[in-house]
This record gives C-alpha cells, structure tokens and sequence, in this order.
C-alpha cells in the first residue's frame, strides 16, 4: 500500500488510481517509503519536542517555585529588616538620653527623639546640618569647641574619646540644659563615614535638686539660728545684769543653761559643716596662728563645763611659741570637738591633760582623759559618720556621731593626720598632726 | 555726744536684744523694723548702720546697695547683722559697700562692741571677709 500522502497526490495528477501506469510502481514504491520515513522522523522529532517541551516545563515550574521560595525569602528578610529598623529606631527613640552621631565632616546622620525633646530641632532640620550649627557646648562660661568634644580622629580606636560632666548645652530658641557628655567613636568610622556618637544625659534636675538642697539648708539654719541667737543674747545679759546677786545654786543652774545653749549652738553648727564637708565645700581661710594661744582661748570655753563635773583640766603650755597655717574657726573645732568629748566621757574627779609635740615638720597635739576608754572593736569605726561608741555613764553626752568624723575631715584638709590610743577602763589620748611654719630665723 | 548707731531688725527679740547690748555700751540706738524704714531712718546720718538682711519691704542687700547708692548716705559704714552665711551672699554684701558682715548666732557681744568702735574710728575700715565662716 502506498502512502496515504502519495495516493493523494497520485490521484490528483492522475485522476484516478486505475490511471497509474505500473511501470511506476517500483519508483512510487521507493517515493512511498521515504514519506513513510518522513512520517517516522517527524513522528521522532514530534516525540521529541514534546519531552523536551515537557522537561521545559517542568523546569519552569520548578525555577517559578523556586522563584517563589525567593520571593517570600526576600519578602520575610525585607520584614525582618524593617522590624529591626523599627525596633532601633524605637530603641534610639526610647533612650532617655540624647544621641547624636555625626559623619567625618561632623555633620549630623543620626538624631533620637531625646536630641529633639532637648535640642528643640526636628530630625529633619538637623540631619545633615553641622553640629555647631546645632548644638553650642559650655563649661561654666566658657565655650568648648567642637574640635574639643568631638574630633574627628583618623585612628582605629573604639570607645570613649572625650567625656565631661555637668556641662552646659545651648540649642535653638535659647534652650539651655545641663548635662554629661560622652562622646565615643567605632573602630568601623573610617569606613562607614562615621565620626563621634555623642550622647548627652540631662543632669537639669540633678541641678536643681542640688539647689534646692542647698537652699533648704540654707532655710533651716537660718531658721535654727534665730532663736538660738535670742538664747545665748539674752543669757549673756542675764549674767552680765545679774550675776553678782545669783546665789551658787542660782548660778549653777544658769550655767547650766549656758552650756546647754552652747551645746545646741555647735549641733547646729556642726550639721551644717557636715553639709559642707559632703559637698566638698569647705572653704579654708588659712592663716599663720599662735598655736599655743589658739589652744588656751578653747580651753576657756570648755572650762566652765569642766569645772562643773569637777574635772581637772591641764595644758602644758611649750617654752617656744608655735607658729601654724591653718583655718583658726574650723581648727577650733576640732579642739572643741575633741575637748568635749573628754569631757564628756570622763567621770567626775577625773583628768584631762593637752600637750604638744614636735616631730619633723609637724606639731602634734594630744589630748588625754582619765575616761571611760574605747572598746577595740569600736577603733576602726570611730571616725566615720554617725558611729558612737554609747557611753556607759548616765551624764554622757548623746552625741550625733559627727563630731570625730567633721574633726578628721578638717585635719585631713589641713593635711594633717588624727588617731586614737585608748584603752578601755583607763582613758583614751586623741592625737593629731598639723604641718608647722618655720620660723624665719631658724 | 554719743554715738548714734541705726539697727534694722524685724525680729522684736533680737531687735530688743541688741538694742540692750548696744545701749548698755553707751551708744544711742535708732530702730527700724523694715527696710523702708531703715531707709527712711538712715536720712538722717545715723554713725553706723546695723542691717540684718531677711527683713520686709526691701531686704538687706538691696537697701545696701540703695543707702551705698544715695549721695545723702553714702558714706556711713554698714555691717550685716544676719544668720545668713552663705559664701555668695557675703561677697556680694562686701562687693555692695558692707563694712562688716557679723553672724548673729556665733556673735560675741564684746568682740561686737569692739569692732563696732573700730569701724566708728574709722569709717573707711572694713573687716577681711575671709575670716567668716561661709556655710
């Protein structure tokens, strides 16, 4: 049978089947088996297109999977990105204190809300502009340059290149605050741009808290000192006016009164120089003093007290006069302090004996009582704030605990040292040093 | 003829207290018990002028710097009688034209009358403010 294809087109050149001369036939044959052949190979062909179309297919769906994992990676990434921008940025927002980064050119590329709150520039009026165009920097009164706070170094050090407490910060419409200052760099800086990441923390109220600390003790012992004025004024005149017609038992009560109004004086006076000390406030007025003279005006105003526990009180004055520097109001009351509390903790009938040593370039004064004495473990604590060693007699001051703990403070500013010996039962010496003036001639 | 020394002091106890110590020491003593008065009262060329200076109307600083500022009054020596010791407040009062600056509360009345006579010896004298105690 010949081809289906070739019969057609026999046919139309023919006419007919019948017509076809069978000479032909080997020729048509041949012609019919090459279109057979033709069939096979385009069938070949088709065949394989259509896997190849196939395998096309299922690869495309497999790069649009693929295409799709990368897509909803990218997406996910994208959101992780965003989220962690947002959580910075909320971060940086949240920080209470204010951060600043600037570029190499000292111009602003990160600015947090704190900076806004405190600058009074929107984020947008200050990204991009120079710091000083921002932000004016003061310590006291004196501008510090950005060059100062804020190099830009060329190093690869990490971490805080300047930093300074308590400075003042001047931004728009005259907003001043008080603030610390750090400013750090990254290792990183050269290559990213990036120059100080300054951070600024608000000390405003810290200030102000101060100020109104010490106006409250200002207040109070202004307060405190009024009536205590009108106690010691009026028993001055008391005893002027009338000390001669006082009987002893009069007089003793008076006296009495006296002490106990000098007592609560040097209190007062001594929670106010704690304020001080704790402020690093004392002020010393220092002065050449005739220190043997400075010593027999202090023991006048603690001898009536002594006389009245019928204690005995001697100070073996030196054969040379004794010449130091030092702040006479507040070296007396370190006398003071130390004579009271002899007086204090001894017993009636006792002893108290002051006498002064010279060792190198230093005068020490010693002050020893025949009194109750100070346990052992007592010694360590015996000069710190509020510590009291509790006397065991009924007449025993009830101290605050100040008083040794001012009296080291002010030896130590006048470079000096105190210590104690004491011995429990037998008494106690206080001792301390003060550097000594030469005299000229010497 | 004595001495006339003007004492501004708003509270009546120490005001009393003063004038007792004063007297007692022979000088004639001029009260005011506020700043106006004090200004008022100084007019009339007291010797030496007590100030406190937490009085009312005007305080103490401010009427210093008003009797320092007056032609009239200029020249009398002013010493702040006060328990204020702040170390701002005591330059400025010396800053101001104070002669002497006294803490009221740490005041021995004898030490008082003696420098009281040395500003009266001489007006121009005026008292180192170094050897005050500052709070």
């Amino acid at each position: 049978m010949l081809h289906k294809t070739l019969q057609r087109q026999l046919i139309k050149l023919f006419g007919s089947s019948e017509l076809i001369p069978t000479s032909l036939n080997p020729l048509l044959q041949i012609i019919s088996d090459t279109y057979s052949h033709g069939d096979e190979d385009r069938s070949l062909i088709e065949r394989s297109l259509e896997i190849s179309s196939r395998e096309l297919e299922s690869s495309n769906k497999q790069l649009q999977s693929e295409q799709e994992l990368i897509e909803k990676e990218v997406e996910k990434r994208t959101e992780e990105l965003s989220a962690e921008r947002n959580k910075l940025s909320l971060i940086l927002s949240g920080i209470v204190d204010c951060v600043i980064a600037v570029d190499r050119e000292r111009k602003i590329v990160l600015f947090n809300k704190a900076a806004e709150n405190l600058t009074g520039y929107a984020i947008n009026e200050a990204l991009g502009k120079p710091l000083e165009q921002i932000i004016k920097v003061f310590d006291n009164a004196t501008e510090i340059s950005p060059n100062t706070y804020c190099p830009i170094r060329s190093d690869t050090f990490e971490g805080i290149i300047y930093s300074k407490e308590g400075v003042k910060v001047l931004a728009s419409k005259e907003k001043q605050t008080f603030v610390n200052l750090l400013v750090g760099q990254i290792t990183e800086g050269l290559t990213v741009n990036l120059g100080c990441i300054l951070t600024l923390h608000d000390v405003n109220e810290e200030k102000q808290l101060d100020e109104m600390k010490l106006d409250f003790v200002a207040m109070a012992a202004h307060e405190l000192r009024t009536p205590l004025t009108s106690i010691k004024g009026y028993m001055y005149i008391f005893l002027r006016d009338y000390k001669d017609v006082l009987n002893e038992k009069q007089s003793t009560i008076l006296s009495r009164i006296n002490i106990s109004s000098k007592r609560l004086s040097s209190l007062v006076e001594n929670l106010l120089n704690v304020t001080r000390i704790e402020k690093g406030r004392i002020t010393l007025n220092i002065q050449p003093t005739d220190w043997v003279k400075n010593i027999e005006e202090v023991i006048i105003e603690i001898i009536d007290q002594a006389k009245d526990k019928k204690l005995q009180l001697n100070f073996i004055k030196p054969n040379q006069p004794i010449f130091v520097e030092v702040d006479k109001l507040r070296i007396n009351e370190v006398l003071m302090n130390l004579l009271a509390n002899a007086v204090n903790y001894t017993p009636p009938e006792g002893k108290i004996v002051i006498w002064v040593e010279k060792v190198d370039n230093q005068i020490i004064t010693h002050i020893q009582d025949t009194g109750e004495g100070i346990p052992k473990e007592a010694l360590p604590h015996l000069f710190t704030k509020f510590f009291r060693v509790s006397g065991i007699l009924e007449q025993g001051s009830k101290g605050t605990g100040l008083g040794l703990y001012i009296a080291k403070s002010i030896v130590e500013v006048h470079n000096g040292k105190i210590w104690v010996q004491s011995e429990l039962g037998k008494g106690s010496t206080f001792s301390f040093s003060l550097p000594l003036i030469q005299p000229k001639n010497e | 003829m004595n001495k006339q020394i003007l004492l501004v002091e708003d509270e009546f106890y120490i005001r009393d207290l003063y004038k007792n110590i004063l007297e007692t020491a022979g000088f004639e003593v001029i009260l005011a018990i506020d700043g106006e008065e004090g200004y008022n009262l100084a007019q009339n060329l007291p010797d030496l002028i007590l100030l406190d200076i937490m009085i009312p109307k005007i305080n103490g600083i401010m009427l210093l710097k008003k009797i320092k500022n007056d032609e009239n009054t200029k020249n009398i020596p002013i010493v702040l009688l006060t328990n204020l010791g702040q170390e701002s407040i005591i330059k400025e009062a010396f800053t101001d034209g104070a002669s002497g600056y006294f803490l009221k509360v740490l005041l021995n009345p004898k030490e008082m009358i003696n420098q009281i006579g040395r500003f009266l010896d001489n007006p121009n004298l005026k008292m180192d403010p170094n050897i005050i105690a500052f709070d």
